[in-house]
C-alpha cells in the first residue's frame, strides 16, 4: 500500500499547523486560542477547577486528586479505543462487555496459574479476539458496526455470565492488588497506565500515517479509497485495537478493584460515549481526537466528584452530566462548523492570491 | 420606627429563606457522628431503606452523607474514597460487588474508619466490622415450603424469577427456594429467568413461560419489584385471578415492599416475606455508635446479623401488617 502524502487541506482537527489569519488574529494568544479551539473542554475544565477549588473545601487536596485519577484510569483506556473507532466513522458498543468478559477470563487464568502476567495475556487475547471478530464482520462482510458490536456485546456478556454464573471473582494475586494501590510520585499507577495508553495512541493518531489514514477514512471514505487506503484493512485494525484496549482496561479494572465480574463494564459504555461526545469528537467520523475525549472524561470525573462531595443526589448528578453532555456536543458541532467556514475562507483567500 | 419595622421584616424574610437546620441534641446517642451511606443503586426497595435510615439517623442524632453508585463498582469504590477523605465517623455500605468492597473495607480500616455492610454481604465476612442483612436462604426456603404446602401432590409448573445472580441475595434466595422444593417431583420449574432485579426481563420471561405453558401453576419472584410484570403477563394470558379462584396462579415473593403489601391485601398474591429493614438500618447505625462513641468491641456472635423475613399472607396481614415495612402508612 502506498503511504499517503500529507494532504494540504484535510479538514483534520488535529492538524493545527496551518497558517491563516484566523489563527493569528490575537497577537500572543494565537497558540493558546488554537489549543482551546481544538480542545473546547479544556477552558471549561480550568474554569471548573478554579471555581470548585474555592467552593469546595478540600477539593484540590492530594487525596481528592488521587481519587479522581483512580476513577479515570479505566475510562481513559476505554475512551482511547472508542475514539479511534468513532473517528473512522464506526461505533463499538461492545467495549463494556469486552471489559467484563476479559476481566473474568483474566481473573480465572490468574486463579488457576497465580500469574498476573498470564492474566494480562488472557485479557489481551479476549479483547483482541472480540475486536478481531467485530473488525472481520464489519470490514469483510460489510455489516453495520452498530449491529455487529451490539451482537458481540450481548454475546460477550452472556459468555461472562456462563463462565461465572454471574458471580464476581476475587482472591486475585497479591502483587496485582498491590500494584493497583501503588502511587508513583503521588500519582496512582493505574492512572499512569491509563494516561500512557491515551498518550501513545494520541501520538499515533496525530503524528503517523496510520493516524492520518484514520482521519481521512472517517471524514471522506471515497477520497480515502482513491488515495489508495485499504479501508477494510484499516477498519479491521481499528476494531482490533479497540478490543485489545478493552482487554487492557479490564486488567486495570482488576488492579484497581481487586475483582472481576461479567457486569464490570455495564456502566462504562455510556460513560465512554458521553466523555467522547462531550470532548468534541463527532459521532459521524473524521472529527475529533483522543486529547478531546480525555478532556471530556476529565470534566465528567471532576463534576461527578464535586457533586458527590457537595452531597447532590444521584439523579441530580445524572441530570447535570446529561445536560452538560448535550451542551458539550452542541458546542463541538458549532466549533466544527466554524472550522469548516474558516477553512473555506482560507481556501478563497489563497485562490485570490 | 420605620427602620425598625424594615429590619424586622428583613429578618423575618431571611428566616423564611434560610433552609431549616435540624437541631442535633448533644444527648442523643449518635450526636456528633457523621456516617457515610454508600448505596449500590436506587430502586423502590432502596428508597424504603433510605427513608428508614434517615429516620433512624435523625432519632439517633447522626448526620448522614448519602452516596449512590448506580450499579457501578468503580463509582462505589470512588465514593467510599471520598467518604474516607472527608473523615467520616463510619461507613455503611450496600455493596454492588461483593469482591470489590473488600478493597474498600481495607482502605477504610487503614484510615481507622469502621465499615458495616447491610443487605449484600461482602465475599469475606471476617473483613467487615459487622454485616447485617436479611437471611436470603431462609426466605427462599420458606417460600419453597409454602409452595409445597399450597400445591400438595398436584402437578405444578413454576416460573422462577431470579434476582441478580451476581448478588448474594439473588443467589441464595434462589438456592433456598430450590432446596425446599427438591424431592417434590410434582413441582417442576419450567423457566428460570435471571432478571437482575429488573422488570423487563421478568415480563419477557413470564410471557414466554405462559405461552409455552398456559397451565402454569406458580411464580416465585426473588423481589416484590417483579410483581407488576408478573401481573401484567398474567392479565395478558387471562390468568390474572385472585387467591381462591380456580384460574389463580400462585404468587410468592420476597421483600415486603408497598407493592407486595398491596398485592397481598388485595388477594393477588399468596405469601410474601418481608425483610426486616427497619431493624437492619437502625442496627447498622447503632453498630457505628457502639464502635466509635462507646468504644465497644463487637462480639464475634454479633458480627453477622442475619434477620429472617417475616412471612405474611392475606389471612395474617391484620396481625403482621404493622411489622411489614411496605404496609406502613
Amino acid at each position: 500500500m502506498t503511504r499517503p502524502t500529507k494532504p494540504e487541506r484535510t479538514g483534520f482537527a488535529e492538524l493545527n499547523d496551518r497558517p491563516g489569519p484566523a489563527r493569528t488574529s490575537v497577537p500572543g494568544l494565537g497558540p493558546l486560542l488554537a489549543v482551546f479551539r481544538d480542545l473546547p473542554m479544556l477552558p471549561v475544565i480550568l474554569v471548573a477547577l478554579t471555581i470548585l477549588s474555592f467552593a469546595i473545601d478540600g477539593f484540590m487536596s492530594i487525596g481528592n486528586a488521587q481519587n479522581i485519577m483512580r476513577q479515570l484510569s479505566v475510562i481513559l483506556i476505554a475512551v482511547t479505543g472508542e475514539t479511534l473507532v468513532l473517528l473512522i466513522g464506526g461505533i463499538d458498543l461492545s467495549i463494556g462487555a469486552i471489559i467484563g468478559l476479559a476481566s473474568v477470563c483474566g481473573a480465572l487464568t490468574m486463579q488457576f496459574t497465580g500469574s498476573p502476567a498470564l492474566g494480562l495475556l488472557a485479557c489481551l487475547a479476549v479483547g483482541a479476539g472480540v475486536g478481531a471478530l467485530n473488525g472481520s464482520l464489519i470490514s469483510r462482510f460489510g455489516l453495520p458496526p452498530f449491529i455487529v458490536t451490539f451482537g458481540t456485546m450481548l454475546t460477550a456478556r452472556a459468555l461472562g455470565f456462563l463462565l461465572t454464573g454471574g458471580r464476581s471473582i476475587g482472591k486475585l494475586p497479591q502483587p496485582l492488588l498491590e500494584a493497583g494501590r501503588m502511587n508513583i510520585a503521588g500519582i496512582p499507577l493505574v492512572f499512569i497506565l491509563g494516561l500512557a495508553v491515551a498518550l501513545l495512541f494520541g501520538f499515533v493518531l496525530t503524528r503517523t500515517a496510520f493516524g492520518q489514514r484514520i482521519y481521512l477514512t472517517g471524514s471522506n471514505p471515497r477520497a480515502a479509497f482513491f488515495s489508495g487506503i485499504e479501508i477494510d484493512r484499516l477498519k479491521f485494525q481499528v476494531y482490533l485495537i479497540s478490543g485489545t484496549l478493552a482487554g487492557v482496561a479490564a486488567y486495570v479494572f482488576m488492579m484497581r478493584l481487586g475483582t472481576a465480574s461479567p457486569t464490570a463494564g455495564d456502566q462504562l459504555l455510556l460513560q465512554i460515549i458521553g466523555a467522547v461526545v462531550l470532548g468534541g469528537t463527532a459521532l459521524t467520523g473524521g472529527e475529533g481526537g483522543i486529547a478531546r475525549s480525555v478532556t471530556g472524561a476529565v470534566l465528567v470525573a471532576i463534576l461527578i466528584k464535586s457533586l458527590e462531595i457537595m452531597g447532590a443526589q444521584f439523579w441530580d448528578q445524572m441530570i447535570v452530566i446529561g445536560v452538560l453532555t448535550a451542551l458539550g456536543s452542541a458546542l463541538g458541532a458549532w466549533l466544527s462548523r466554524r472550522r469548516t467556514r474558516e477553512t473555506k475562507r482560507e481556501d478563497l483567500v489563497q485562490q485570490d492570491e | 420606627m420605620k427602620y425598625k419595622k424594615l429590619s424586622m421584616g428583613l429578618a423575618a424574610a431571611l428566616m423564611l429563606a434560610l433552609p431549616s437546620v435540624p437541631v442535633q441534641a448533644d444527648d442523643l446517642p449518635g450526636a456528633g457522628l457523621t456516617v457515610c451511606l454508600s448505596l449500590d443503586k436506587v430502586n423502590a426497595f432502596r428508597e424504603g431503606e433510605l427513608a428508614l435510615w434517615r429516620k433512624a439517623a435523625e432519632e439517633l442524632g447522626i448526620k448522614l452523607v448519602e452516596q449512590v453508585a448506580g450499579e457501578d463498582a468503580q463509582r462505589q469504590s470512588s465514593q467510599v474514597d471520598t467518604c474516607i477523605a472527608q473523615g467520616v465517623s463510619g461507613i455503611i455500605s450496600i455493596p454492588w460487588d461483593n469482591q470489590a468492597v473488600l478493597q474498600d473495607i481495607e482502605r477504610a480500616h487503614a484510615a481507622g474508619i469502621p465499615f458495616v455492610t447491610v443487605d449484600q454481604a461482602p465475599a469475606e465476612l471476617n473483613t467487615v466490622d459487622t454485616h447485617i442483612g436479611g437471611n436470603p436462604t431462609a426466605d427462599g426456603l420458606a417460600a419453597g415450603k409454602r409452595l409445597v404446602a399450597l400445591v400438595g401432590d398436584k402437578p405444578t409448573k413454576v416460573v422462577d424469577l431470579q434476582g441478580a445472580l451476581s448478588a448474594v441475595n439473588g443467589q441464595e434466595r434462589d438456592a433456598g427456594f430450590k432446596e425446599a422444593i427438591k424431592g417434590h417431583a410434582n413441582i417442576q420449574i419450567v423457566a428460570e429467568v435471571p432478571t437482575e432485579w429488573r422488570p423487563e426481563p421478568a415480563l419477557a420471561g413470564m410471557e414466554n413461560a405462559l405461552q409455552a405453558h398456559p397451565d402454569l401453576g406458580a411464580v416465585y419472584a426473588a423481589t416484590d419489584g417483579l410483581l407488576p410484570p408478573i401481573f401484567s403477563a398474567l392479565q395478558k394470558a387471562n390468568r390474572y385471578a385472585k387467591v381462591g379462584d380456580p384460574n389463580h396462579v400462585i404468587v410468592l415473593s420476597i421483600d415486603g415492599d408497598p407493592q407486595g403489601c398491596k398485592a397481598m391485601s388485595e388477594g393477588w398474591a399468596d405469601a410474601g416475606y418481608a425483610t426486616p429493614i427497619a431493624e437492619m438500618t437502625r442496627n447498622s447505625l447503632q453498630v457505628i455508635i457502639d464502635i466509635v462513641k462507646d468504644k465497644k468491641k463487637i462480639e464475634e456472635k454479633d458480627k453477622v446479623q442475619l434477620l429472617a423475613g417475616l412471612e405474611y399472607t392475606k389471612d395474617n396481614l391484620a396481625d403482621t401488617g404493622s411489622k411489614v415495612w411496605g404496609c406502613a402508612k
